[in-house]
């Protein structure tokens, strides 16, 4: 019954997609006064201001794992299936997907696929990427948990094989920027020099050049298997790392859109004529917890700090409301279960803080708080604004400005901190993976090793990594959610948006943000002029 | 054109031999208006620093209003991004750089001065050493400095004051060493090394006192500088970390509203350029007071000037200002 | 005068070994990990980045690891940077020329404008010009860089929207390159001239006080000849000394500007370099700058005699 209804169900997608595709590229709307709410025009550049550019990997899908570098990849390459904006699976290279058991997912792979120098895209293509992503540098291969093999089982045909029912897999197949497909020819063929400026896939921008620390330009590939799309030519990424400048070239409309990650900035921005596309609130900050020694090893203590914070005078205060209550499962991801009044210890109460600091017997606890001290500048408030409210119930907490480097090994060799540490983290494709890092046995943050307050989540955690069934893992995510809230075994002030995206909707149309950051719509957008 | 004249003036420190001759009409009676210029910015930071330090009308680390609000009858320059009141901030900021410049400044003159005594006194083999890793010191970038120590000991002040002072105490080492090497020949070095004076005293009692008006100048511009690079620290992350108000800090995290609200970085700018400029007009004042320099130029062209009989015949000592290096010891390198 | 040569090179070499020495021993104290970029942070694989230190040799004993780098430097090859998919002798090539071209701008603007100003306010002393110069030496020299700099540039792009921000390569187009440094290098030579006026000011006076320039002008030398000749050149020494410092440490000091203005250069280089602990590019930039440093000063130092012969007299 399951696998026929999810065939059913990827079949009926497929269909409205194709459907979609095929009305779109019919030829637009009916409207044809301006040019601003009429056909697409086919050519153009498109000018977008970003803050940084990819670091190490470069632009290759096998060793990159910076943000940076996952939102100019996604144009260049795709992956097997995506998702839309509520979440739901939707066909990519790969047209529908069928699970004859637990431990077997096969997949049927469009026809006609080219990569941007002409080479077919098959099968063979499919089998290369995922053995690749296996032995790579990148740690994406702990989605494929289990995988015993990857096999194509005709031209556009491939069979997965696991040994354990694993339940991120379709999840992870589904993220645009995870398992990006590679050629075996194309990108089998190139440097690996070659493959770190530029890219090689299916998809419809390719990197083509790189102007270390001034501009990325993608250029459209001809071989594009859209029908009409891409219409632009060209997508100049210029890199502007001050916001404030960025700003100005965006007032100045020397930019088509830029990104912002301060939202009283993009604000400016809107105000000056932009449009700013809905922001996904996708970036965590969780703040991790060693509890192995001091006075948060108390469970009583932890719930205290957790009471004594006000998280939406925080959010309206440090962050001017550009941010959300939320789990540690970050409150944009469209699969996240949202914070309700029935969240433990989310509602604010000082007096029930201090009752649980008495009984405890720690009425007045000192923690410190890491948190990264020369970047991300405009979250700083947050934590003094936490230093505040937690001073009312009579904790003190002692900020801990650290730079970026000196945090790092804390999760490259799992040293140790301190009390609390801030790392702020974004979109995982699969929401297990936001427990992983604090509850599993190799995770970087965890702590609770022998901490009988934490077998409950991980039992919990254990089993959702293990469940393929859609609602039963919901439900299983849900439950791990307010089971890690009642031990507070993370502590999440809020979650804020990656960044904010800012367009000229005059300039740059038929274009809009999605709640992935991965600009999936430049495929389908055109400027004036 | 007498070159001897020139060696005397030009570069060196002031020679007391030369000082004690000098008529007490040519020495300015009392500190000109930079002097009164810089002390009185610096008095009236630490006057309103140490005031809102006891008495402040808001904890600067608390929220006391809404964010964002201008100047008002409660809160004279207004609040910040998380409601707390900007002037007291600003206050204790305007503290925090004045002792750190202080602080720093004042490190630099020991570390250097020591260095540079040594390097100078000693001469040979230990002179070019030192001179070398003066110079290495001095090709270091120094965010890198800052950086090295804030890990090694930890952020803030404290570790602030130490980078910073390493920064610049070639820059002393350089100046404190120029003198030096012009004095050790003299006879009254060599008449008391003849006597048996400890070497310490002779430095100490004999050489440093020569070398003071160059070192008061070099301290005050020290300072100056170091208010600009302690905002460039703060305002790259590296500095004093919050809560504590820092100026440049301040800068870096309130430019966002530069377009909404723009008081928000106009008074630390402000407050920085007075730090900044008060440090420079001491050092401008302290010289002119220590050895004046008369300032008639070329005033009055239009018609000749006889020498008037107050003009003497020595030339009155006078320093240039040796902020980084003279070309003596460059030259005897 | 070759002794004095030889001497100064001697000299420079171990100042730039003692540099390697000291920055070499710096990013490996500093607690960072270059492999962190290569990590997940949600997802860190500890032996996956084992295995990639191994690779890139910084498991390898201190001694062994500097004297690879220093063979490889001696040789041209300042290796691979961790961090970004370049040679490290590449992202230099691209960004060094940047620095250089906006200091060498900074600091013409530097002198242009303050050495005037100092001849001014030094024949005028006393006197409104005198104070206005120096007025405007102090606020110059005390204003940081990176308030002004994005006050314009916020307030060009809703009036004048003249291009100030990025950089056009120089040798695409020569006009347009300055005029994308324009801007940036007045902000920086700004500071400097106040600097170089302060200095030409204060020997100026100095020069001009003394017994000789009286006796010169009793005799009825006019005021422009005793100024250009003798007075200007002894004001040359120090002026020399403060630019070539200032111009030597403009190269990697400037990365507020550099952000500010959106400018590939190196002072952005250093400090992404020493977020990421990038122990290539930052040791190599730090010697590169070194080494600038270095040439200026021994330049510096050859241009002495030339204006001073009190040091060929020494020498």
């Amino acid at each position: 019954m399951k696998h026929a209804h999810r065939i059913l169900k990827t079949t009926a997608i497929a269909a409205a997609v194709a459907l979609a595709l095929a009305a779109c590229s019919a030829g637009g709307s009916t409207d044809t006064d301006s040019a601003a709410s009429g056909d697409p025009i086919s050519g153009g550049t498109a000018i977008w201001a970003i803050g940084a550019q990819p670091t190490a990997g470069g632009v290759d899908p096998m060793i990159a794992t910076a943000l940076a570098a996952q939102t100019i990849m996604d144009q260049g390459y795709e992956t097997l299936l995506t998702k839309d904006d509520a979440g739901e699976i939707t066909p990519g290279l790969a047209l529908s997907y069928e699970q004859p058991d637990e431990l077997t997912y096969v997949f049927t792979l469009r026809e006609g696929v080219q990569f941007a120098d002409g080479s077919e895209f098959s099968a063979e293509d499919v089998v290369y990427s995922f053995t690749t992503y296996q032995q790579a540098t990148t740690s994406k291969k702990a989605y494929l948990n289990g995988l015993t093999s990857v096999e194509a089982t005709g031209d556009y045909e491939v069979t997965f094989k696991f040994s354990a029912p694993n339940g991120p897999f379709l999840n992870a197949v589904s993220h645009r920027e995870t398992f990006m497909i590679v050629g075996s020819e194309w990108y089998g063929a190139a440097t690996p020099d070659e493959r770190l400026r530029s890219t090689f896939g299916t998809g419809p921008f390719q990197v083509t050049a790189w102007e270390d620390g001034v501009s990325l330009t993608l250029t459209k590939n001809d071989f594009y298997w859209g029908e009409e799309t891409p219409y632009l030519d060209e997508i100049e990424l210029q890199i502007i790392s001050d916001e404030s400048t960025r700003l100005a070239a965006v007032q100045q409309g020397t930019v088509d859109a830029a990104y912002f990650s301060d939202g009283t900035i993009a604000q400016q921005a809107e105000q000056s004529g932009f449009t700013i596309g809905d922001p996904a609130y996708t970036q965590g900050l969780p703040i991790f917890i060693n509890p192995e020694s001091g006075a948060l090893s108390d469970v009583r203590v932890r719930q205290a700090v957790s009471l004594a914070l006000d998280r939406q005078a925080l959010v309206d205060t440090a962050m001017f409301g550009y941010g959300e209550v939320s789990y540690v499962t970050p409150s944009g991801d469209p699969v996240s279960p949202q914070v309700d009044d029935n969240t433990p210890y989310y509602t604010r109460d000082v007096d029930a803080a201090k009752e649980l600091l008495e009984e405890a017997g720690q009425p007045n606890p000192e923690i410190t708080l890491s948190y990264f001290g020369d970047a991300l500048a405009s979250q700083h408030p947050i934590y003094e604004l936490m230093q505040q409210q937690l001073l009312e119930a009579g904790i003190t907490l002692t900020l801990k400005a650290t730079p970026t480097a000196e945090l790092a090994p804390i999760f490259t060799a799992g040293e140790t901190f301190t009390d609390l540490v801030s790392l702020p983290w974004s979109y995982r494709a699969d929401p297990t993976f936001y427990f992983d890092p604090f509850l599993s046995e190799a995770g970087a943050m965890n702590h609770w090793d022998g901490n009988p307050d934490a077998d409950a989540a991980k039992a919990l955690l254990a089993e959702a990594k293990s469940t393929t069934d859609v609602d039963a893992k919901s439900e299983l995510i849900s439950e791990l959610a307010d089971e890690v809230a009642e031990q507070v075994l993370v502590l999440v002030p809020m979650t804020v948006p990656v960044n904010f995206e800012v367009w000229d909707s005059e300039g740059l149309l038929g274009y809009d943000s999605d709640p992935y950051s991965s600009r999936y719509r430049l495929a389908e957008s055109w400027v004036t002029e | 054109m007498s070159l001897k004249n020139n060696v005397a003036v030009v570069g060196t420190g002031s020679a007391p031999s030369v000082a004690v001759a000098v008529p007490k009409r040519a020495r300015r009676a009392k500190p000109g208006p930079a002097f009164w210029g810089g002390a009185v910015i610096l008095g009236t930071i630490i006057i309103v620093a140490t005031w809102m330090s006891f008495w402040p009308p808001y904890d600067p680390l608390t929220t006391v209003a809404a964010n964002i609000e201008g100047m008002s009858a409660e809160h004279l320059l207004g609040t910040d991004n998380v409601g707390r009141d900007s002037l007291v901030r600003l206050a204790l900021a305007g503290r925090t750089s004045l002792l750190i410049s202080g602080a720093a400044a004042l490190l630099a003159a020991v570390v250097g001065a020591a260095l540079g005594l040594v390097a100078g006194y000693v001469g040979g083999m230990v002179d070019a050493v030192i001179m070398r890793i003066v110079d290495a010191l001095l090709a270091l970038p120094a965010i890198l400095v800052a950086l090295v120590v804030g890990v090694i000991i930890g952020n803030g002040a404290v570790p602030l004051i130490i980078s910073l002072g390493l920064i610049f105490a070639p820059t002393f080492a350089r100046v404190m060493r120029a003198p030096v090497i012009a004095l050790r020949e003299r006879d009254f070095v060599l008449a008391a090394q003849l006597s048996g004076v400890r070497t310490w005293r002779i430095v100490v009692q004999h050489l440093l006192p020569n070398a003071l008006t160059p070192l008061f100048v070099q301290f005050a511009s020290v300072a100056s500088a170091v208010v600009l690079l302690e905002a460039a620290l703060s305002y790259l992350g590296q500095g004093v970390q919050a809560p504590e108000p820092s100026a440049g800090r301040m800068i870096s995290e309130l430019t966002r509203f530069m377009q909404t609200q723009p008081l928000l970085i106009i008074a630390p700018a402000l407050l920085i350029v007075l730090l900044s400029a008060g440090w420079n007009l001491l050092a401008d004042g302290t010289q002119d007071y220590l050895s004046p320099r008369r300032e008639t130029g070329l005033a009055g062209k239009r018609r000749r000037r006889t020498i008037s009989p107050t003009a003497s015949s020595r030339t009155t000592p006078t320093t240039t200002t040796t902020v980084t290096s003279t070309p003596q010891e460059d030259s005897q390198s | 005068m070759t002794r004095y040569i030889i001497g100064r090179i001697f000299s420079s070499v171990l100042v730039l070994v003692l540099l390697s020495v000291i920055v070499f021993a710096m990013v490996r104290l500093i607690p960072g990990d270059p492999v962190a970029a290569f990590a997940d942070p949600a997802n860190p694989d500890p032996v996956a980045l084992a295995k990639l230190r191994t690779e890139l040799g910084l498991d390898e004993p201190w001694i062994t690891q500097y004297f690879v780098w220093i063979f490889g430097v001696l040789q041209g090859d300042f290796g691979r940077a961790i961090t970004q998919p370049l040679d490290v002798s590449e992202l230099i090539a691209d960004r060094l020329p940047v620095s250089i071209q906006l200091s060498v701008m900074a600091t013409v603007f530097g002198v242009i404008i303050g050495i005037p100003a100092g001849v001014l306010a030094a024949t005028r002393a006393r006197r409104l010009a005198d104070h206005t110069v120096r007025g405007a030496s102090f606020v110059f020299l005390a204003t940081p860089p990176f308030v002004l700099g994005t006050v314009l540039i916020l307030v060009n792009s809703v009036t004048l929207r003249l291009p100030l921000i990025g950089y056009v390569r120089l040798e695409e187009d020569f006009l347009g390159s300055i005029r994308s440094m324009l801007l940036p290098s007045l902000l920086l030579g700004l500071v400097l001239a106040a600097l170089v006026a302060r200095y030409t000011r204060g020997t100026l006076l100095d020069t001009l006080n003394q017994d000789f320039v009286r006796t010169a002008r009793a005799k009825g030398a006019s005021s422009t000849r005793l100024v250009g000749r003798h007075a200007l050149r002894n004001a040359l020494i120090p002026v020399t000394t403060v630019v070539g410092i200032e111009l030597a440490s403009l190269v990697g000091g400037t990365v507020v500007t550099e952000a500010v203005f959106a400018l590939p250069g190196m002072g952005s280089v250093l400090i992404n370099g020493i977020r990421s602990s990038d122990y290539p590019i930052i040791q190599a930039s730090v010697l590169v700058i070194g080494l600038i440093y270095v040439i200026i000063n021994f330049a510096v130092d050859l241009i002495y005699p030339l204006i001073d012969p009190r040091v060929r007299v020494h020498s």
